[in-house]
Parts: C-alpha cells; structure tokens; sequence
C-alpha cells in the first residue's frame, strides 16, 4: 500500500487522513482574469502524506501537495492563509492560528521545490522556443549538469510541452502567464530574424 | 527518466503520519514561542543605531542586539544564528550545524528554513522599525555547509534610524558652507566643524566616517546627492526618539513566556496526535486540482454537489 492511499490505484482512490483542523473556507477559480467565488462554508481541514483536504459535509475536497504553487499569509490576526492551484484559490481561516501557520510551514519547502521545478522547466522552454536546442548549449545557458538537462529535455517531450515535430506545443505555452507570453513571443521573433540574417 | 519523474510524482510528501505530527508539534512550538518572543522584543532605536553603525561584520556581531538575536532565535528553537556579512542595507546571518530547522525536513533536499527567514523578516520591521525582506540564500538540506539568510532592511528607514542628532547638525553645516552645487572648492576640515558646532574633534571625525560609510559625505566632506536628498527631506522623515529598556533586560521575563508558550504549543500537538485516522471513499472525493484543469465543468460539480447536499437536508 502507498503510504496513506489505499491501494485501488484509481484516480481517486480511498485515502487515510487526519483532522487537523476546524476552518472557513472560501474557494474561487480565476478564469481570465476573473475570479469568481464558488464557495464560502465551514468545515475540517483534513491531511494526508501527500494531500491536503477540507470537508464540505459529506464530500472531501482534495489537493494534492505537490500541486500547490502558492502558499502565503495574507492576515496575521486572524491567521488568514491563500493557496493557489491550477487557477484555484482557496483561502482559509480558524481560531487555531498557530496550527494553521503551523501547517503552512510544514508544506513550504515541499511546495516551493514544485515552483522551482516548474521555473525550470519554463526556462528550458524559453531557450528551446528561441531556438537554443543543442544539449552543451542549454546545458551552460541554465547552469545544469548535462544530464540534468537531458533528463529535463525527456520530461518536456513526455509531458508534450514540446511537440512530436520539436516544437513548443500549446500545454508548453500553457505555463506561461500572459505577460510571459508576450515577452516570449517578442523573444522568439527576435531570435528567428536573428537566424535568418545569418543565414 | 520518465519512470523517475513518475516514481517522484507518487511519492508520498511525508513517510508516515507520526513523522509529519510530529514535524507539526515542533513547528507549533517555534510559531508560538516566535510570537511570545517577538511581542515583548521591541528595541530601541538607540540600539538598533549601534548594530545599524557598526563599520563591518566583527564590531556588528559585537553589538548587544546582535548578541540578543543570537540568544531569542536559539531559545525559540531556530537555532544558534550569527551575523555573517554586514553592509548598509543588507546583512547576511547564518545558522550552522546542526540546524533545527533543517532537521524537520528530512526529505526535502531544498531550501527549507522559511520559518527562520520570516522570523528575522518580522523582527527586523516589527521590533526594529525598519520594513525588511529576508529570504534563506543558502540551506544544510540542499547540502550547504550552512543555512544563510539575507535580510535586505528598506534605505530610508535605515537612514532615519541610523542617523543621530550630531549627524545631522554636521550634514547642515557642510551644506550651509558648501550649498547645493557641492562648492567642492571650498575645503572643511573636520577641526573647522568640530570648533564651530562644538563638537570634539575626534567625535566629530567618527560622525565623519559614518556619513561616509552611509555615502551621504564624500571623502573630501562633500555632500554626495544621496547627502542632498536626506538633508532636503531629513525634517519630515525624522522621528521621535522613544526611551525605552531594550528587551535583553528582561530576557528572564522573555524565557517564561516563551516556556508558557511552548506549553500551550505542546497541549494543541496532543489534541492533534489523538485525532484518528479516517479513510475518505472515493466516491467522497473531489480532486479540486483535476477538476480544476477542466475549468468549465467544475462549477457545473460544485453546483451538482451543493444540490445534493441542500436535497439531503431538506
């Protein structure tokens, strides 16, 4: 059995959790540039060893550590925390306010670690959009070992931000805020006009 | 490569429940015995000046506030901290081996004493009035050989803190004499100004070199813009000079507050060790992360989830 999963290895399969805390809770999903609210409620904060939850009566709400971009205080008194999700936002508050900053700084390194993977792998998808593809190259560029960036290289391709014809796909572009993705198209015209006048 | 990154990806955040309650417990200890110590650490400002005018790390590190944060982060459990670089507006700390924190986090081989980051950030602009970043540069657990934190303190508030009395009659003296173009023609010595404001000589010659330490008066006692713009703002940023015991006189008071604290911390730990296990079903869940990739259904959930649970208690 996976620690704190049941086995059914289904995509939500049963999980063993722990009440940690009682809380309020709101939920909101930002859609282009908006945020709606979607919920405001009480219950259970729950943990497991890879996900956190809160109960909404009879259903669990679950999400996963490792998903988590965002974790930060946004009031001190009451202890107010926001997390952040695949364009989730779930906010929440209790009267345990040291349970709760607790909680926030048992997940931090875990969560951060994902933001610098992602950072990473945004960085390899700039220089590879701009046309730096070669290993040694991209290697020196983002100061990685050169297997390091290989296997960096693999997980692009696995996860399809680079497609089968080597190009940055749309789930590439997909990381990309915005603003990054207006910078990056500046960057991309820039370094192909670059190629073709030295061509 | 894909099956590792996979493998990762399934691990388990934690390796059991009893390791991550206990990692809780600890980390309540150190939030309460922080806010405990924090509340009664208020410094003032004639202290912090000292650190705040120490010419290089040694004469820092030998400053009572520096001597005191060494104390309260080891009492609060973050362990024994120490000041590894001092510039004007950035000064770098360090947490050596073995560093409490880092031991908290067997499993993350990143950066991971945000706790000791965020502490000295909230001590550095509550206690010390001097709005500051702090952010852990260095970490054990990424296998440095210390944890390193560099807090960066806001230029102005440092200037205002900084700066006395005697600072600033010498400051208008130099621009009365000088005026705004430098005048670097016409020469002060530090016997001039120390003659006209009657100030001793060898006082003022150290007022001197801490202006020019802070890039406020050149070498040659001339005002350098940063000097200018001070002067032409010094009397609206001033601030009054509250007189007050600094907190290292009551560290006996401090240390019971920070034991009843931790008390207290240890009581929540033991609610939380008997809380029991429960197993969520699957039909119970909802991966808010999933269902958040498909952004448009998931109202559409919500809204179901929220009719059922309205039906049942109808």
């Amino acid at each position: 059995m996976n620690a704190g999963k049941k086995e059914n290895a289904g995509k939500n399969a049963e999980i063993e959790a722990k009440k940690y805390a009682d809380v309020e809770y709101k939920l909101s999903q930002k859609i282009d540039h908006c945020k709606i609210e979607l919920l405001w409620h009480e219950g259970g904060l729950y943990f497991s060893l890879s996900e956190i939850m809160i109960s909404h009566g009879e259903q669990y709400f679950v999400i996963p550590i490792r998903e988590i971009e965002r974790l930060s205080v946004i009031n001190e008194k009451p202890v107010k925390i926001v997390l952040d999700f695949g364009g989730m936002e779930l906010i929440f508050t209790g009267e345990a306010g040291h349970k709760l900053l607790a909680l926030r700084h048992l997940l931090l390194p875990y969560i951060n670690r994902n933001k610098e993977e992602k950072d990473k792998m945004k960085m390899l998808l700039l220089y590879w959009a701009m046309g730096i593809r070669g290993l040694s190259a991209l290697s020196t560029s983002m100061g990685m070992s050169l297997e390091e960036c290989d296997m960096l290289i693999a997980e692009a391709k696995d996860k399809r931000y680079i497609n089968t014809k080597g190009e940055l796909s749309q789930e590439g572009a997909a990381l990309f805020s915005e603003e990054e993705k207006e910078k990056l198209d500046v960057l991309i015209k820039n370094a192909r006009k670059r190629g073709k006048d030295n061509e | 490569m894909s099956e590792k990154k996979e493998q990762k990806q399934d691990t388990p955040v934690f390796r059991s429940f009893a390791e991550a309650v206990n990692t809780l417990s600890e980390l309540m200890k150190i939030e309460t015995a922080i806010e405990s110590a924090l509340n009664d650490s208020h410094v003032p400002h004639h202290e912090t000046r000292k650190m705040l005018r120490a010419m290089n790390t040694m004469e820092a590190s030998a400053t009572p506030l520096c001597q005191y944060i060494s104390i309260l982060f080891e009492k609060v459990g973050l362990g024994k901290i120490e000041i590894t670089k001092k510039e004007i507006f950035r000064i770098e700390f360090s947490v050596s081996k073995p560093c409490p924190v880092c031991k908290l986090y067997k499993d993350a081989h990143s950066k991971s004493c945000y706790i000791t980051a965020e502490t000295l950030s909230k001590f550095f602009t509550n206690d010390l009035e001097i709005p500051s970043t702090a952010k852990e540069t260095a970490c054990i657990n990424e296998g440095k050989e210390r944890c390193t934190f560099l807090v960066e303190m806001q230029p102005l508030a440092v200037y205002q803190i900084a700066l006395d009395a005697v600072d600033d009659d010498i400051i208008e003296y130099i621009f009365k004499k000088k005026g705004t173009s430098g005048n670097a023609n016409k020469s002060i010595t530090c016997t001039q100004i120390s003659k006209d404001l009657g100030v001793d000589a060898d006082e003022v010659k150290y007022h001197c070199e801490i202006l020019e330490n802070f890039k406020i008066i050149d070498s040659n006692l001339n005002l350098t813009e940063i000097g200018l713009a001070y002067r032409k703002h010094m009397g609206k940023v001033q601030k009054e000079e509250k007189v007050f015991p600094p907190p290292w006189q009551h560290l006996e008071k401090i240390t019971e507050s920070i034991a009843s604290a931790e008390s207290f911390a240890e009581a929540m730990s033991r609610s939380i060790k008997s809380e029991e296990e429960v197993v969520i079903n699957e039909k119970d869940i909802i991966n808010l992360a999933e269902e958040a990739k498909k952004s448009k259904s998931f109202a559409e959930l919500l809204f179901k989830t929220l009719k059922q649970e309205e039906d049942k208690n109808d």
